[in-house]
């Protein structure tokens, strides 16, 4: 109770304000950081790009032209100088691979990685949350033991593997979801608007192309998902019935509030911490499950072309790839401290108490 | 009720998405192990980029089965006596893809542009063609120096259209032709400049690149409605997930960077057969005859003696040829007579026996690129036997960029690199000069380093040596004495494998990388 009587009107308290602008602070150093290192650990991989670039039998005149070309033969600190000029400027440098600008590379292939590692998010948020709520409510129940076993399984088989199996099964076997790629070959690829076609078909009204591309993105997202389901759910459950013991919670039964509207509203919210702060570290691990999965499925993403720069010493693109993952993953736990706050208002409201 | 809106809609595209149907075109699709880096005729140079190439654009020749060239965009050629003169009469009526005509300034811009760019094959004529005139419909090449490959070598001259490539040019080296359209080229999906017999339609970097027919190619589509109208190139590097789609008859072609029980496995499918054919390729033990203990011609006559050539041909890599000294036999000039090792553990001995650094014999190091594991188990069996020698050796797998570093200098080029070889035109020149030659040396190709004059000279000499005859013997000679000389165990000849659907007719096979995938001798009979 506050001075005056009545409840304490609840404020964003500063020492959150100041944890937020401390976290960002430290952010922008760790990508600063990150940058400094991929830089030089990407001159540190093994080959000549130019010459990977090249072939073997370029001359040693056209190899030279080529480094002059992209600039390799300056001081290192220039280098680097110039490249972060570039890149606040949204100028990544040029592909020694496809010699063209590597901004352009990823925004094309980005969106297909953003839109897979979505669409597996959003798998781990419904399955995840809902059977780790539904273990925790019916808690040492066949309901239970079943959630149990399904993360367990999703835990400790590797997406790639996964995504094996449900080709083999549901491709192969079954004939009823998509082998490989975003869309058919048929279906008319829909006007790039965004680069995410699901949203693209929307925009564009085309309907058969919305659902080609819905029954592709099921498949490798589910498996890289997996993951993260089993993880979510067992966290989810664990709150929960440690949630669930609490008087409040007795209470609400008690004054007659129907069941589900305990469990979803009253349950949820507060359960929801633990498995939200660990979201950040399920992104990271789905970016990096995103690799062999698409390798897989043939998806058009960025870590193929990654994957790609890495073997190829292409180090423009190693850097723009490694950088966007960096701001990508800075970005996530950054949006997941200030949900934890919305979440739990203890973190984000402190009361006057005198 | 929004949200049952919402949900109508999911299930309604999920239905239209499962009705997608099939167009009644000839649709072929064929799977590719790496993207397409570029498509540009002269930037391009592995072999994705040059399949895109010979079909989207025409040369002045064209190989065919046996290696020999043809008439492409050339009607006629002549050379001068001297063989420093080539001129080449430019066929007239050409299209390219835009309707202009294609003409012998044409010619001319696209080896201009070559020698502007620096990438691609411009190497095959830098610091050879001096100069190129046109007149008329003609074209004229002045060598400095004769260059017995020459027309072999315009096989990879593609001719791109000149006038489209200024329209679209922006700033660059040159104060006329800019970048010669160079950035054009690199971002555009929908657009080429070639008159090749298919178009660049669609690319989606990463997915598939799209070709489609040019109707009004200027030879014709002998297969009328059953030649393949469109073509989509789809990468996947996922095995297993090529398997599954050839399977499911989704893919047409599988390229031929699969493994051997992949085609195994396909060739059982009822839908399709896999075909087999000889390459230029060939897989060398590539021995350092510059560094300890190799840099001994009797321990590098004792690796060849020990290799076990029949685990290789029956079960490593079954269906593939014996090599003959460093030039495959399907290349035209390739040496029959020259002399093949066999597995010989007694004559190994001998050898070893006669070397400087018997019986204390330093450990040789074998690299081979990391993930190629049949060329570690070939290794493995090498070291098996060199154990029962007394000789020790060491197998290190490198990343790929690793060994192009380390072949850059002789002291750092380890004893034996374990590498396939292959050749940009169907001459054994492609394999002596880049192997060989001592001009040659820094790369993978030539981490012999073998730098023998007498080597040197023959090359240099068949090079400008235009007497078909005489040329001949010149280059056998050069084989023997490589195989004298022994800087190679020299392996197998690599069979090239691709499956295809059993509908798929018109395959056909060219000692040249890629030109084996030529979508315009292809047709359907279903």
């Amino acid at each position: 109770m506050g001075e005056g009587g009545g409840f304490p009107s609840p404020t964003l308290s500063m020492t959150f304000i100041y944890f937020l602008i401390r976290r960002f602070v430290l952010s922008i150093l760790t990508l600063i950081g990150l940058s400094m290192l991929i830089f030089i650990i990407a001159r540190l991989v093994p080959g000549d790009p130019a010459r990977l670039a090249l072939g073997p039998f370029a001359s040693q005149e056209q190899v030279e032209h080529l480094r002059n070309e992209m600039g390799m033969n300056r001081p290192l600190v220039v280098q680097y100088v110039d490249y972060v000029n570039g890149a606040l400027h949204g100028d990544l440098g040029l592909s020694f691979q496809t010699r063209r600008s590597v901004s352009l590379d990823i925004m094309h292939y980005l969106p297909a990685t953003v839109e897979l590692v979505g669409a597996a998010l959003i798998w781990v948020l419904v399955l995840g949350v809902t059977s780790g709520v539904l273990a925790g409510r019916y808690k040492d129940t066949w309901l239970d033991n079943a959630s149990r076993i399904v993360a367990f399984v999703g835990v400790a088989i590797p997406p790639f593997v996964a995504g094996l199996i449900g080709q083999l099964v549901f491709s192969y076997g079954l004939g009823i979801l998509p082998t490989t790629g975003r869309l058919s070959l048929m279906t008319p690829m829909p006007a790039v608007r965004t680069g995410f076609l699901i949203v693209d078909s929307l925009i564009a009204g085309n309907f058969s192309a919305l659902g080609d591309a819905l029954i592709h993105i099921l498949l490798p997202s589910f498996a890289i998902a997996m993951t993260g389901i089993g993880q979510i759910s067992r966290l989810t459950r664990g709150s929960v019935s440690d949630v669930i013991s609490k008087d409040y919670i007795e209470a609400a039964r008690m004054f007659g509030i129907p069941n589900r509207y305990v469990t979803f509203k009253y349950m949820l919210k507060p359960s929801f911490v633990v498995p939200l702060t660990t979201l950040g570290l399920t992104f990271a691990s789905e970016l990096s499950n995103a690799f062999l999965v698409e390798t897989v499925f043939g998806w058009p993403g960025m870590a193929k072309y990654g994957v790609n720069a890495i073997l190829r010493k292409d180090f423009n693109a190693i850097m723009g790839v490694v950088l966007i993952i960096g701001v990508a993953f800075v970005a996530v736990n950054f949006i997941v401290d200030v949900l934890a706050g919305y979440v739990d208002p203890r973190i984000r409201i402190q009361e006057d108490i005198s | 009720m929004k949200r049952r809106v919402g949900v109508a809609v999911v299930v309604l595209a999920l239905g239209l998405g499962f009705l997608s149907v099939a167009a009644g075109q000839n649709i072929l699709t064929m799977s590719c192990n790496q993207e397409f880096g570029t498509i540009d005729p002269q930037r391009g140079n592995d072999w994705t980029e040059s399949m895109a190439m010979v079909n989207v654009y025409d040369a002045l020749v064209f190989p065919n089965t046996a290696g020999d060239m043809e008439f492409k965009l050339a009607a006629s050629w002549q050379v001068t006596p001297d063989g420093l003169t080539y001129t080449f009469v430019v066929r007239q009526g050409v299209k390219f893809h835009d309707g202009s005509e294609v003409t012998a300034e044409d010619v001319k811009f696209s080896m201009e542009r070559a020698f502007a760019l620096k990438e691609g094959y411009s190497w095959l004529w830098a610091g050879l063609v001096e100069e190129v005139t046109v007149d008329g419909n003609r074209v004229t090449f002045r060598l400095n120096k004769p260059f017995a490959p020459f027309v072999p070598s315009l096989a990879w001259l593609f001719v791109i259209n000149k006038n489209l490539c200024l329209v679209h040019k922006e700033a660059g080296d040159s104060p006329q032709y800019g970048d010669y359209g160079a950035k054009w080229l690199s971002v555009t999906t929908t657009e080429d400049a070639g008159s090749g017999p298919y178009m660049l339609k669609a690319w989606d970097r990463g997915r598939e690149i799209v070709f489609e027919r040019f109707e009004n190619y200027f030879e014709g589509w002998p297969h009328g409605d059953q030649s393949i109208d469109e073509v989509h190139v789809l990468n996947i590097l996922e095995n297993a997930t090529v398997r599954t789609m050839f399977r499911k008859g989704e893919m047409t072609l599988v390229e031929h960077w699969r493994t051997y029980v992949d085609y195994q496995e396909m060739d059982a499918y009822p839908n399709g057969q896999v075909i087999s054919f000889m390459s230029p390729e060939e897989m060398n033990f590539k021995i350092n005859t510059k560094r300890a203990p190799t840099d001994d011609i009797h321990i590098r006559r004792m690796l060849a003696w020990a290799m076990d050539y029949d685990v290789v041909f029956n079960v490593i890599e079954p269906g593939s040829g014996r090599a003959r000294g460093p030039v495959p036999e399907v290349i035209p000039g390739s040496n029959p007579r020259t002399f093949s090792y066999y597995m010989d553990l007694d004559k190994a001995k001998e050898e070893l026996q006669k070397s400087k650094y018997y019986p204390d014999v330093p450990s040789i190091v074998a690299v081979f690129p990391t993930g190629l594991e049949n060329r570690r188990k070939m290794a493995l069996r090498l070291q098996e036997n060199l154990a029962t020698l007394g000789v020790k050796l060491v197998i290190q797998p490198e990343l790929w960029g690793r060994m192009t570093d380390l072949a850059t200098t002789a002291e750092t080029t380890p004893n034996i690199m374990v590498t396939s070889v292959s050749a940009n035109y169907p001459d054994p020149d492609s394999y002596l000069y880049s192997m060989y030659h001592s001009k040659a040396a820094g790369t993978w190709m030539s981490t012999e380093w073998l730098q023998d004059p007498l080597v040197d000279q023959l090359i240099d000499q068949e090079r400008v040596t235009l007497d078909p005859e005489e040329r001949a013997h010149i280059m056998n000679v050069i084989q023997d004495i490589i195989v004298e000389r022994c800087p190679d165990v020299f392996v197998y000849v690599m069979p090239l494998r691709v499956a295809i659907q059993d509908y798929l007719k018109g395959f056909t096979s060219r000692p040249v990388m890629s030109f084996y995938y030529y979508y315009h001798d292809w047709w359907y009979e279903k």
